[in-house]
């Protein structure tokens, strides 16, 4: 065999090595954007499911504050809408979806505040232990968005990096949105006297 | 001579102002580390009585995998209890699936606790149940800056609840039950889950506790090391006595908390059990991308 045939072999295995370990690497990082976003769908679902218990108990105290409740009601159907799997992972449905989550909580954070001007509701046991489950459920969406795009950031990085972009580009590896920073949340509070 | 004594007046106060403030890289945990105690007390809030109480009780749940830590310091950096508690639980790396990890974290200055479960420990210690163990074992005592009755009453909670012990189950679980039942049955799931819980609890213990030689249960520990093998792995070696025959009993386990092992009970009776399905027990998880497995479990305040 010619010594130029053998380094062409050569070369030509070494590619077919690193395409392979890319490729696989790539569906490694995929699958586990796949996981952080399933965490992130039942951290959502979570809250969903806490609400119902919330609303029936604030009802049996605060009887008044109808529209505060409704308006954690319709929210709430407005959130769990929206079902994204994976593949939907697009800017303007994620930003949808930050949208109809982002309603969601200041439904329950007026719902919250609403709760501080009735005393027997604020020491009911039930309300104390589901407010410790909001609290929980809100901390764990926090932790799972970030864990959710520590992994995105890593997918990304693969995707986008030369040369492994060109197999990314061949195979149908693209980017993926990220959680962003609630703009409210950037903006610093006036306070007036 | 003015310059200097200028530097210095600067130099103290900013010592002084961040005396007593931590964060889980700069608290020392080499004795935790080394599973001398399980108690971070660096400023000496707690007395020396009250941590050796609160160790022996923490070291008693390693019967049943569950590994307790308590911090309590002046000012946790950024007076924020839940980062503080959650970090601590990742640095000292106990909140695997299959190690029943908790911390309770107490800022004495700041006036702020937390209670943060590890993966494992939310299917046994719900949000709901912390958030009660706080109300009526903790927080009227930190009022009245009765810094060790707290942490030891919360400790003591802790440990009725988890290994069954039937004054802390039913005050506990009682109203738990009535504000997680959604009316599908899933109360129902939880009391099973915590009967089951108890059943385990009381098993272990006994068996635990029965001397090899006279078959009675009158074993009594004399000192536990405990000591980490790799990065999964860890060794506990105890010692017991028994009461009844005297005998010097050695024990040695092996716990291993790696992913593909099926080796522990706590995880076991975790996937069993619970299995994500009672309400308040799923969490987010930080699998694989931090030390231990802290998803944002627990509940936590100011007093």
């Amino acid at each position: 065999m010619k010594k130029s045939t053998i380094i062409l072999l050569v070369v030509l295995g070494g590619l077919a090595l690193w395409a392979i370990s890319s490729y696989n690497g790539m569906v490694k990082e995929d699958e586990n954007v796949g996981k952080a976003w399933g965490d992130v769908q039942s951290a959502y679902q979570r809250r969903a499911d806490l609400i119902p218990n919330l609303v029936n108990v604030v009802k049996g105290y605060a009887e008044h504050e109808k529209g505060t409740l409704e308006g954690v009601i319709e929210a709430r159907a407005k959130a769990t809408q929206i079902n994204l799997n994976v593949e939907d992972l697009t800017e303007e449905n994620m930003a949808k979806l930050n949208a109809a989550q982002g309603e969601l909580s200041s439904a329950l954070n007026k719902l919250m505040a609403v709760a501080e001007a009735y005393p027997d509701l604020k020491a009911n046991e039930n309300f104390m232990s589901l407010q410790n489950q909001l609290e929980g459920t809100e901390n764990r969406i926090n932790e799972v968005r970030k864990a959710y795009n520590t992994t995105v950031q890593s997918y990304n990085v693969k995707v986008r990096k030369f040369p492994g972009n060109i197999l990314a580009n061949i195979f149908g590896f693209s980017t993926k949105p990220m959680f962003q920073a609630d703009e409210a949340a950037q903006k610093a509070p006036e306070v007036k006297f | 001579m003015k310059r200097i004594c200028t530097y210095l007046a600067f130099f103290m106060a900013f010592v002084y102002a961040f005396a007593g403030t931590y964060s889980p890289q700069t608290i020392p945990l080499e004795r935790v580390k080394t599973n001398y105690t399980r108690v971070v007390n660096p400023d000496g809030i707690l007395s020396q009585e009250i941590c050796d109480s609160i160790d022996t009780l923490l070291m008693s749940l390693d019967s049943i995998q569950a590994y307790g830590v308590v911090a309590v310091c002046e000012h946790f950096e950024g007076d924020d209890p839940y980062e503080f508690a959650i970090g601590l639980g990742r640095e000292l790396e106990i909140g695997g699936q299959k190690s029943q990890g908790f911390v309770i974290a107490l800022a004495t200055e700041d006036r702020s606790y937390w209670i943060s479960t590890g993966e494992g420990m939310e299917k046994f210690l719900t949000d709901a149940t912390c958030g009660q163990i706080e109300r009526k074992y903790m927080v009227p005592y930190l009022k009245q800056s009765d810094w060790d009755n707290a942490m030891l009453n919360t400790v003591k909670a802790f440990q009725g609840y988890l290994t069954g012990n039937q004054e802390y189950v039913a005050e506990l679980s009682q109203s738990a039950d009535s504000a997680e039942d959604d009316g599908d049955g899933l109360g129902w799931l939880f009391m099973g889950g915590a009967a089951s819980l108890v059943g385990f609890g009381l098993y272990s213990k006994r068996k635990e506790r029965t001397c090899p030689h006279c078959k009675k249960v009158a074993l009594e520990l004399v000192s536990r090391e405990r000591k980490r093998m790799s990065a999964h792995k860890y060794r506990i070696k105890s010692t017991y006595k028994c009461k009844n025959c005297s005998e010097i009993v050695y024990k040695d386990r092996v716990i291993d908390e790696s992913p593909s092992s099926g080796s522990s009970i706590g995880g076991a009776i975790g996937g069993s059990i619970f299995g994500g399905g009672g309400s308040g027990s799923s969490g987010g998880g930080f699998g694989g991308l931090g030390g231990g497995s802290f998803g944002g479990g627990g509940a936590g305040g100011r007093f």
